[in-house]
């Protein structure tokens, strides 16, 4: 042995096991490396001993193996290893929680992503001051007195003009979409992507959205099956959600569009529908993680803030919608702003929170698929584990 | 004997394989008075019958020729009471062993039932020697399994005489707060036993404890033990030494410790250091550390001078970490270890520490531990991931193994008697023999510590890693002393549970042998054998064949080197017997003669092709029952065998190869156990002793003119049944192709 191995050597962080306990509640310290969840887990070809080693890094704190590897991104928790494991160590869970760590130490502003990784804690901060920044912003505007007057034509557009949105969540937004494309490409590079032409790339990237829209692997789970249900209920539903509001912004800009819509409108049943899946799906998956926790994994505060603010912008929405219909005026505007101040929160939390997990997702997928592009296996075989 | 009535068994097949009306004819004109057979010989009914026999013909002795002295004992043993009694197996030796023309089964059924006939012709009768024993039994050392063991003795109504040489009982145990669990629910640490045994024996009117006191010497035999403790004198009937074993210290581990820093403390230093329950300290600065890094198996076995396992140092590591969540819980604990050796129940209790927090295991071994700043740096290679590891840390508690409290008697006897040599200076070469002897052995030169007045040293003598040799596999408390015992740390790396188990063990040893020499009984493994030995002094020549040779130490010698025969200390396996060149050793049933009187007994025929000889002696303890089972399981013995049980492969004398290749066997092949470090002959050395006294029989055969391949000596397993029979069956190939014993038919 000489000085220079001991350079080599991987540095122990003892905080990360902590974090990551913190995370799912699961203790990695425990499992002793039977690798009963790699022979169950569809992951685990070869060698790769998925995710036995990433529970090894779990333990031993090593954070530079978690961010170089795309292989985590590919768990979509199905938790059979979970039920499987003798040790009772919940892999499943440590797998999300690396995922969650993954965000945090990946994120464009690190103390923000520190944050988020502990959003049991700093949610109060996340959602109300949004809240009360647009009730603040509305009335420095606009005034107290407009919740007191009743107009016989009540609109929105009238008391909270497009500009005030525009002016607030449109750069919010963008901004948020910066930092995530930011991130994805340090994963990528963290990754260390195979030599590729564009058109490789593109496929993989084609091939990795019908993967996803389609949960073809989800769908391939046995132990927490309902969630794939919940899961494709949510991700259809937000997606409408983002197709209406994106079809609704261009047309208010480009034409002489007007707001609102008539009930009937196809737009407007669209959405609703699409609100509709996301109210369901998200009440799904909640009932599911909390009455069985060991098939459907934990539910960190990490997990559900994402869940759970989707579902608020949601019932916000309808809310604002209903309270309009029943000409409930301050009801429906105070609703409304809450609202606005949720979709900020949603759209702010974008590059931090498990929302970024759809970005991180589908660029492991399209790793995937551009390995297999080149040799034909479907998971990379990572340095060969030696024990 | 002379009125020897003989009863062949027709059941279990024998009859079918047999002509029992001839074997019976056959008996009677090798002089036999009677001859019986019954269906089942082992019924009750035939049992009376026999006994009318006995009376009705006046019978001094009884042949049973039935199934294999090692079945239906309890059928047959109470015939002893009335008259000499010897059994022949010719169920697992003949019937159904031999795959064979009914000849062939036949005339091995006759041959064996000739063979015991003749034994008996020249057995004596033996007497029993009543031996007047104390009730009293010397415990050495008072800790955990000496405390025990004195316990379990005084409750069964015995004397004991605890000796300690500490101020005050507990040894090893004694200055620690909890110790790792030892019962159910194993899975939080336990309060150290000692307190409650030390009461135990403080209230205890049998028990005398005596503290900071040394044996000064134990002599005689058991039953009879003279011990001087300096202050007093006292008898017992039987010794236990529980001496227990001491931590490696911080000095011994290796050199990828960096030990000039204070903060790398052994697991027995850390032990004081958790004794208060309260906070504790980084040595170097008097800080509070942040984390600790526990490295298993530090100095033991792969790493290091202690190449076994201590079995404990797992266990202590997990108990220290519980001991440390419960005093600074935010402490974070990694342990480094190459496989965490809490076997049994302990398992329970390394689950529970894992689900403690900030505890994590680490499997890899440790290359280096360095000082940087005021931390520490652990190098770990080889880990799970194949990668290498470095971890900083304020505290390395290196988990030490244990070295057993014992002296080596043999070794110190050696070194005495190469000093003498040196002495008496006689030659320039034996000086010089003795002094390279004292160097070789001069790391077993340590104090004694029983001083024993025996010939074969003052302690008891040790297998490997200095832990006392104990029959690790059949006896595992009884050591090469008769009726001294050990127990605990000092015979066997082991923890809590099994250390009391021990002591429990050893003291009703310690008892049975007691009462054993009450009856004049010998102790393992011929328990009840009543024979002693008989030395027909007059042709002594005082070559200190049989002093040196007793496993058991129970010669000494005068002066003049005369054996000094100690009957309770014998254990009656007859290497004396074999040892002796004088043959002046006998036992009533077991003697050079009555064993050339089998050899002779068969009629060898002259005609080699159909029908060699061979003759195998076996050892009554692994070989034979090994070769019963085989024949049990179905396997078939080669016709041309015949068979002998001698008590050890060590009372094999080599006077009777002679007689048997003169006889006109065409070959002796010798079966006992395994010897080397990992013996399993039940007479520790009696295996060992064959090869050797074999080796040497090469000259005789070369005056015979004989090959010295018409002798082989094996070593079976009692496990390994088919291996017997194919040594059989190889060694009557080769002795095929030897060709017939040129002796035959002179
Ligand atoms: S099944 Fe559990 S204990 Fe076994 S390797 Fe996987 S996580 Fe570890
Ligand atoms: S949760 Fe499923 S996919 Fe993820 S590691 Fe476990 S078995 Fe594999
Ligand atoms: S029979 Fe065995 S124990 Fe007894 S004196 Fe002879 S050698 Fe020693
Ligand atoms: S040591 Fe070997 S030869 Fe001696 S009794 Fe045991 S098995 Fe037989």
């Amino acid at each position: 042995m000489n000085s220079e191995n001991i350079h080599n050597a991987l540095i122990i962080d003892r905080t990360v096991r902590q974090r990551l306990k913190r995370l799912s509640g699961a203790n990695a310290s425990k499992c002793y490396q039977c690798a009963t969840c790699s022979s169950v887990c569809d992951l685990s070809f070869g060698d790769n001993a998925f995710p036995r080693k990433q529970l090894q890094w779990a333990q031993l704190g090593l954070i530079d193996k978690i961010k170089s590897d795309y292989a985590i991104w590919l768990c979509h928790q199905c938790n059979d290893c979970s039920v499987h494991c003798p040790k009772d160590v919940r892999p499943g869970d440590i797998m999300a929680a690396m995922r969650a760590l993954f965000i945090s130490e990946n994120s464009v502003i690190r103390t923000v992503g520190r944050m988020y990784e502990r959003i049991g804690v700093f949610w109060p901060l996340t959602v109300f001051v949004p809240i009360v920044a647009w009730f603040s912003f509305f009335l420095a505007t606009k005034g107290r007195t407009e919740f007191i007057s009743s107009a016989v034509d009540f609109k929105f557009e009238t008391l909270v003009p497009h500009w005030m949105i525009y002016s607030v969540n449109i750069p919010i937004f963008a901004g948020a979409l910066i930092a995530l494309g930011i991130s994805g490409i340090r994963a990528w590079d963290a990754w260390g992507a195979p030599k590729a032409t564009l058109s490789m790339k593109l496929t993989a990237f084609y091939m990795a959205i019908l993967d996803i829209v389609l949960h073809r692997k989800m769908t391939d789970c046995t132990t927490a099956k309902q969630r794939s249900t919940g899961h494709f209920m949510i991700m259809w539903g937000f997606a409408g959600a983002l197709v209406t509001t994106t079809v609704i912004a261009m047309l208010l800009f480009f034409s002489s569009f007007k707001l609102p819509l008539p009930f009937f409108h196809p737009l407007k049943i669209f959405g609703n529908i699409a609100g509709a899946l996301i109210l369901l799906g998200g009440i799904y998956v909640l009932q599911r993680r909390w009455s069985d926790s060991k098939k459907m994994g934990h539910s960190s505060a990490f997990d559900n803030y994402f869940v759970l603010l989707i579902f608020a912008v949601t019932t916000t929405g309808f809310g604002a919608q209903f309270a309009r219909m029943a000409n409930l005026q301050a009801l429906a505007l105070f609703v409304y702003l809450t609202h606005l101040g949720l979709v900020f929160s949603l759209f702010a939390s974008l590059p931090f929170s498990k929302f970024s997990h759809m970005w991180y997702r589908l660029l492991a997928v399209t790793r995937l698929h551009l390995n297999s592009q080149e040799k034909p296996v479907r998971l990379p075989q990572p340095v060969s584990v030696n024990d | 004997m002379d009125r020897t009535g003989v009863f062949i068994c027709g059941g279990c097949g024998i009859k079918d394989k047999t002509d029992i009306d001839a074997l019976c004819s056959t008996t009677l004109k090798k002089g036999a008075i009677i001859a019986r057979t019954h269906d089942a010989l082992c019924s009750a009914d035939a049992r009376l019958a026999i006994l009318e026999e006995l009376e009705a013909q006046s019978l001094d002795s009884v042949l049973i020729a039935a199934c294999s002295v090692r079945r239906k004992k309890a059928a047959f043993s109470p015939l002893k009471e009335k008259a000499v009694n010897k059994r022949i197996c010719i169920r697992e030796q003949a019937a159904w062993s031999r795959d064979a023309k009914t000849e062939d089964i036949q005339s091995a059924a006759a041959d064996q039932i000739c063979m015991g006939i003749a034994a008996l012709r020249s057995e004596q009768k033996a007497t029993v020697g009543f031996v007047d024993v104390r009730r009293a039994v010397l415990v050495v050392g008072a800790g955990l399994c000496g405390m025990v063991a004195a316990d379990a003795i005084a409750r069964l109504g015995f004397q004991v005489y605890l000796v300690e040489k500490d101020e005050i009982p507990g040894g090893f145990l004694k200055r620690t707060a909890s110790v790792a669990p030892f019962r159910a629910p194993y899975n939080t640490p336990a309060v150290s036993p000692v307190e409650y045994w030390s009461e135990a024996i403080a209230c205890n009117r049998n028990i005398t404890l005596l503290t900071r006191t040394e044996i000064s010497s134990i002599s005689g035999q058991p039953g009879q033990f003279e011990v001087d403790v300096g202050s007093r004198k006292f008898v017992v009937g039987a010794v236990i030494q529980a001496t227990g074993a001491t931590p490696v210290p911080l000095e011994s581990l290796p050199a990828i410790y960096d030990l000039n820093c204070a903060d790398i403390v052994t697991g027995a230093d850390f032990e004081k250091m958790l004794v208060n329950e309260s906070t504790f300290i980084k040595p170097s600065n008097g800080t509070v550390p942040k984390n600790v890094v526990f490295i298993q198996c530090a100095g033991s076995r792969d790493s290091g001078q202690l190449p076994y396992c201590s079995r404990e140092c797992c266990q202590i590591t997990l108990k220290q970490i519980h001991q440390i969540q419960k005093i600074m819980p935010g402490v974070e604990c990694q342990v480094i270890y190459q496989d965490m050796r809490t076997t049994g129940m302990m398992e329970l209790f390394y689950s529970a520490t894992l689900e403690l927090e900030n505890v994590s295991m680490i499997k890899g071994d440790v290359k280096r531990v360095t000082k940087v700043g005021d931390q520490l740096t652990v190098f770990v290679a080889n880990t799970v991931l194949g990668e290498q590891i470095h971890i900083t840390t304020d505290l390395v508690v290196a988990a030490t193994g244990m070295v057993p409290n014992a002296a080596d008697g043999e070794a110190i006897r050696a070194i005495r008697d190469a000093k003498l040599t040196i002495e008496k200076n006689e030659s320039a070469e034996q000086v010089s023999n003795a002094q390279e002897r004292i160097a070789s052995l001069a790391y077993l030169d340590t104090p004694a510590i029983l001083n024993l007045d025996y010939r074969q040293g003052p302690d008891l003598p040790q297998l490997a890693y200095r832990f006392l040799d104990s029959h690790f596999i059949c006896f595992p408390y009884e050591t090469r002393r008769t009726g001294i015992y050990a127990a605990g740390t000092v015979r066997a790396p082991m923890d809590i549970a099994m250390g009391i188990s021990d002591a429990k063990g050893a003291a009703l040893m310690a008892v049975q042998c007691i009462e054993g020499a009450a009856r004049g009984e010998s102790a393992l493994p011929r328990i009840a054998d009543i024979e002693t030995a008989d030395f027909f002094m007059q042709r002594c020549t005082q070559c200190k064949r049989c002093t040196e040779e007793c496993p058991y130490g129970a010669l000494n010698e005068d002066a003049k080197g005369t054996p000094l025969y100690n009957p309770t200390r014998c254990r009656r396996c007859g290497i004396c017997l074999g040892a002796c060149p004088e043959r002046i050793v006998s036992f009533p049933s077991f003697s050079i003669d009555t064993v050339v009187s089998m050899i002779k007994a068969p009629e060898i025929p002259d005609e080699f092709e159909e029908k060699p000889r061979i003759l195998v002696f076996m050892c009554e303890n692994d070989a034979a029952p090994a070769l019963d089972a085989a024949v049990q399981q179905g396997l078939k013995i080669n016709p041309w065998v015949r068979f002998i049980e001698i008590r050890c492969l060590g009372s094999f004398h080599n006077v009777w190869v002679a007689d048997a290749l003169s006889h006109g066997y065409d070959g002796v092949l010798l079966m006992g156990c395994k010897q080397g470090d990992d013996y399993q002959c039940h007479n520790i050395q009696g295996s060992a002793l064959a090869h050797t006294r074999i080796a040497n029989i090469g000259e005789t055969l070369d005056r015979l003119a004989l090959e010295k391949d018409r002798v082989r000596v094996v070593e079976v397993a009692r496990d390994e049944s088919a291996q017997a029979v194919q040594f059989i069956e190889q060694f009557t190939k080769d002795i095929e192709a030897l060709g017939p014993n040129p002796l035959k038919g002179f």
